[in-house]
């Protein structure tokens, strides 16, 4: 027996009661990744509590490898002058083998079989699952790396832990100043390559030059210490290869994992559009402050329109440029940043013309007349908006404008179990369930396979997550009955569209659940029966870019609202009633509504 | 080669602290050498040096032929090495442990193993960290010996064993090495223990090498002499170099002779009106006060 197998060995025996607990935890990590899924789905709870639950063994798992490193590296330390093995004849490569042995056998591939099995369960092909396993290891070694650092220049848990906590909090001090540093000089808050989380593939590629960086710094950093046990040495080398990885990964700028087919939307110029911005519906709110004396910034919002698109386009304000008002003084007022809305739902009127284009002879039943295409157009202090009260003025922006286009991107026989794929999403339908009151709620998975080294498929990005727990326009499922030709609209309002752990950012498996509720509000016109049912498909049309427009609007007459209330006070009373009375509307069961009639 | 250990000019410095300086000496294969010291002397210094557990800031050192700083597997194979800080894989049981080094070693011997845990007694059930410090040295005595080592280290093995063991351990050191002609290099403070054992003393102190002698050579050329006079001496007297710490007490002087030869003739040389002179031999302990007193070593 080698001496990197005996050490093993041993290092397992001295390990054995822990690892139980560590597979234990993989095993739950299997069942909740295989089954919690379909678990999840029953009710509003538990679709809340799974993904918390996965997270929590996440979480611990990262607990019990901080544990886990130390006890495995420190056995035989490599620092002091009292380890049992120094006068041995146990080599310091051979150590070295290892415990690298022991650290790969015991964490990285009982989580990358595991990572690997719960993706298959969730429909990962076979050329995922390969490009799936480099990431995975990546990703775990990047994770085990610092602390197996740490543990091989202390020679003792507890020195360990001790050293661990204050870097940790020297890291979490620095993080402190730098962000204090950036409220005092915003211009160094911005500093880096803020694209970074804008663009999926680029934050991929940040990711993996990030993690590889830290895997050969480490690698070489683990590697000196066992050779020449120079703990200051090692410890200065630490410093500077982290110091190096700050800078250089801050302004990270290659993305060699960019996608190889994603449509260049963004490349093509759409032109002939003009905007329209409503100043009957302007409001003004309060803008976050840092600080107290931070001065009170509004933003003002209204809706707006884009006109001059095509048959089946609808468009996307995605930033409002160089906003102004020019008053009949001379003085201009320069709007500060402006944050554009892209949370739309797809019961805005902009999109019922487009889903309607895309479904062709298929009448859309159930089409929604609610406009909410409300955007920030100006922000500005309190005191330039008291001064500046009812006073007219021109207002003029330059806008950058997002173009799409519905396309249908699957569609499932309507029953339960049937699943189809897009992309690098599989969608499932769970549940069809029929209801008393003319509803079909469908319930469905839609999981989505999101790998670093899959440039077939777009990455999501950080701000799409951000934006994808708010916007509703993409995708869009229907229920179609192309012999009926008619669709459904499911209601926008049960859709739950919400997982917990969207916010913490775009992950390997994404799972989702939705809850779709299909129903004819005028109860009588399109009975949801079974013979309906039985020809339906769940049809998904996904929003395509099809191009981008920069739109210039001007407008005089404007008047800035000073108030959190819309200008001048002047309620569009009627379209407020109509409102209210179409949410009554909703609310009413068929019984309500025959006694009505 | 003839020496199973050999430094030259070995310096050892922490910052501006000399732990060991220019310490220079061979350990004949086969001896047992007694490096002894006080407390922070620069005895286990020099060992971690010598076994490359630190390196040396200047000279060199050898160890069976071969660098000390290039020391590996194969040397280690041959080196049974038990010190009173060496740590121990606590959570192993006795059986486990020995179970364990034995893989290590390919000239391992079991039956000479279980003759060893006989001799000494060991619980093979009890773990490590359950055990007395006695039987922790035990075990570690006997996983460093199992194997048939050419050279063993030892530093400071007694330390904070109660007598009985110590004496069992020593005991049990004299069985084995009896016959197997081994070389044996043992750091202590106590002189009493090391001197059954040693057939070469070395005294460090102050990271600097005092004495490095064969046991029986120190023995013979030390003696403590009282010489009595038949009258009281009056002014100063030349005492040769040789002999230290001269004491006058009336007609009497008392002094060790560092060099002593058989016959009286030159102490009567130098006191000619001498009416008794008596002679005494010395123990290991006794010329090492000697030493502490004449080059202000720290006293034992």
């Amino acid at each position: 027996m080698n001496i990197i197998t005996h050490v093993f060995k041993k290092d397992l025996i001295r390990l054995r009661y822990l690892l139980i607990v560590w597979l234990l935890l993989i095993v739950v990590q299997l069942a909740l990744g295989i089954y919690g899924q379909r678990l999840a789905v029953e009710t509003f709870e538990l679709q809340m509590f799974f993904p918390l639950l996965t997270k929590l063994v996440s979480f611990l798992q990262g607990l019990m490898m901080i544990v886990i490193i130390p006890l495995i590296i420190q056995d035989d330390s490599v620092v002091g002058t009292t380890a049992f093995w120094f006068t041995r004849p146990i080599s310091r490569k051979g150590l070295l083998g290892s415990k690298a042995c022991t650290i790969l056998a015991v964490l990285v591939l009982p989580l990358l079989a595991a990572e690997l099995f719960v993706l298959g369960a969730n429909g990962a092909s076979g050329y995922q699952l390969l490009l799936a396993i480099p990431e995975v290891i990546i990703e775990k070694l990047a994770y085990i790396i610092p602390f197996a650092i740490l543990a091989s220049v202390t020679p003792k848990f507890s020195r360990y832990a001790l050293v661990g906590i204050i870097v940790f909090a020297i890291v979490v001090v620095v993080m402190i100043l730098l962000a204090v540093v950036g409220m005092i000089f915003p211009a160094l808050r911005h500093s880096g390559n803020q694209d970074i989380y804008k663009i999926a593939s680029l934050e991929a590629s940040y990711t993996v030059a990030k993690h590889l960086y830290e895997i050969i710094l480490g690698v070489i950093i683990i590697s000196y210490q066992f050779m020449t046990r120079r703990t200051a040495r090692t410890a200065m080398l630490v410093v500077g290869g982290y110091l190096l990885m700050w800078v250089g990964t801050n302004m990270w700028n290659i993305d060699f994992l960019k996608e190889r087919s994603v449509v260049e939307g963004s490349t093509i110029k759409v032109k002939g559009l003009s905007l329209d911005i409503d100043p009957q519906y302007l409001t003004a709110a309060d803008e976050f402050r840092f600080t107290k004396k931070d001065t009170r910034d509004k933003s003002i919002s209204t809706r707006h329109t884009v006109d001059g698109l095509a048959d089946g386009q609808f468009a996307i304000l995605t930033r409002m440029n160089n906003a102004n008002m020019k008053y009949a003084d001379g003085e201009v007022l320069k709007s500060k940043y402006v944050s554009v809305s892209k949370y739309l739902g797809y019961h805005d009127t902009n999109f019922m013309s487009a889903i309607q284009n895309v479904l062709g002879d298929i009448k859309l039943v159930n089409p929604s007349n609610d406009k909410f295409s409300n955007t920030e157009i100006f922000s500005t202090d309190k005191t330039n908006l008291d001064k500046h009260k009812n006073q007219p003025g021109t207002y003029s922006v330059r806008a950058d404008v997002d173009v799409y286009e519905y396309e249908v991107v699957l569609e499932i026989p309507l029953n339960e179990g049937k699943k189809g794929s897009y992309g690098a999403e599989q969608i499932v339908i769970y549940d069809v369930l029929e209801r008393d009151n003319n509803t079909v709620s469908v319930i469905l998975h839609e999981k989505k396979i999101n790998l670093l080294f899959d440039r077939r498929f777009k990455k999501i990005s950080r701000v799409d997550m951000a934006q994808n727990m708010y916007s509703k326009y993409s995708p869009v499922y229907l229920l179609v009955n192309k012999m009926r030709g008619e669709a459904f609209l499911p209601e926008a309002s049960d859709n739950m569209n919400i997982n917990p752990m969207d916010a913490l950012g775009p992950s390997r498996l994404m799972t989702k659940s939705k809850l779709l509720d299909f129903t004819d509000r005028n109860f009588v016109l399109y009975q949801l029966d079974d013979e309906w049912l039985g020809a339906a498909t769940l049809v998904r049309m996904n929003a395509v870019l099809k191009g981008t427009a920069v739109v210039n609007f001007t407008s005089d007459g404007f008047i800035l609202p000073s108030k959190s209330t819309q200008a001048g006070g002047n309620l569009d009373k009627l379209d407020q009633q109509l409102r209210m009375q179409d949410k009554n509307m909703q609310r009413w069961t068929p019984e309500e509504k025959k006694a009505e009639q | 080669m003839t020496n199973a250990i050999e430094t030259k000019g070995l310096t050892k410095r922490f910052g501006k602290t000399v732990a060991v300086k220019e310490l220079s000496l061979s350990v004949p294969v086969g001896s047992i050498f007694a490096f002894l010291g006080p407390n922070g002397a620069g005895k286990t210094t020099t060992i971690k040096t010598l076994m490359n557990i630190m390196m040396p800031t200047e000279g060199s050192s050898e160890v069976l032929g071969v660098d000390s700083a290039k020391l590996g597997c194969e040397q280690f194979g041959q080196i049974g090495y038990v010190s009173e800080n060496q740590e121990m894989p606590e959570w192993m049981s006795v059986e486990r442990f020995l179970n364990y080094c034995k893989e290590m070693y390919p000239t391992w011997d079991d039956k000479f193993c279980d003759d060893l845990i006989k001799q000494f007694n060991l619980p093979m059930k009890q773990k490590i960290k359950s055990l007395s410090r006695g039987m922790k040295m035990k075990a570690a005595l006997i996983s460093s010996l199992a194997y048939r080592p050419k050279l063993l280290i030892f530093d400071e093995p007694f330390s904070g064993l109660d007598p009985l063991v110590r004496d069992e351990f020593i005991s049990g050191m004299l069985d084995i090495t009896e016959d197997e002609n081994w070389t044996i290099f043992i750091s202590s403070h106590d002189i009493d223990e090391v001197e059954r054992l040693a057939d070469w003393v070395g005294i460090i102190d102050k990271g600097v090498l005092k004495v490095v002698e064969k046991t029986e050579d120190l023995g013979k050329r030390f003696r403590r002499v009282e010489v009595t006079l038949d009258e009281a001496a009056e002014g100063d007297i030349a005492y040769p170099k040789e002999w230290y710490l001269p004491e006058r007490q009336g007609r009497t002087i008392h002094f060790v002779d560092s060099q002593y030869e058989e016959g009286d003739g030159k102490i009567r040389e130098i006191f000619p009106n001498c009416t008794n002179i008596e002679m005494s031999g010395m123990s290991l302990r006794e010329i090492f006060v000697v030493f502490a007193k004449k080059f202000m070593i720290t006293e034992l």
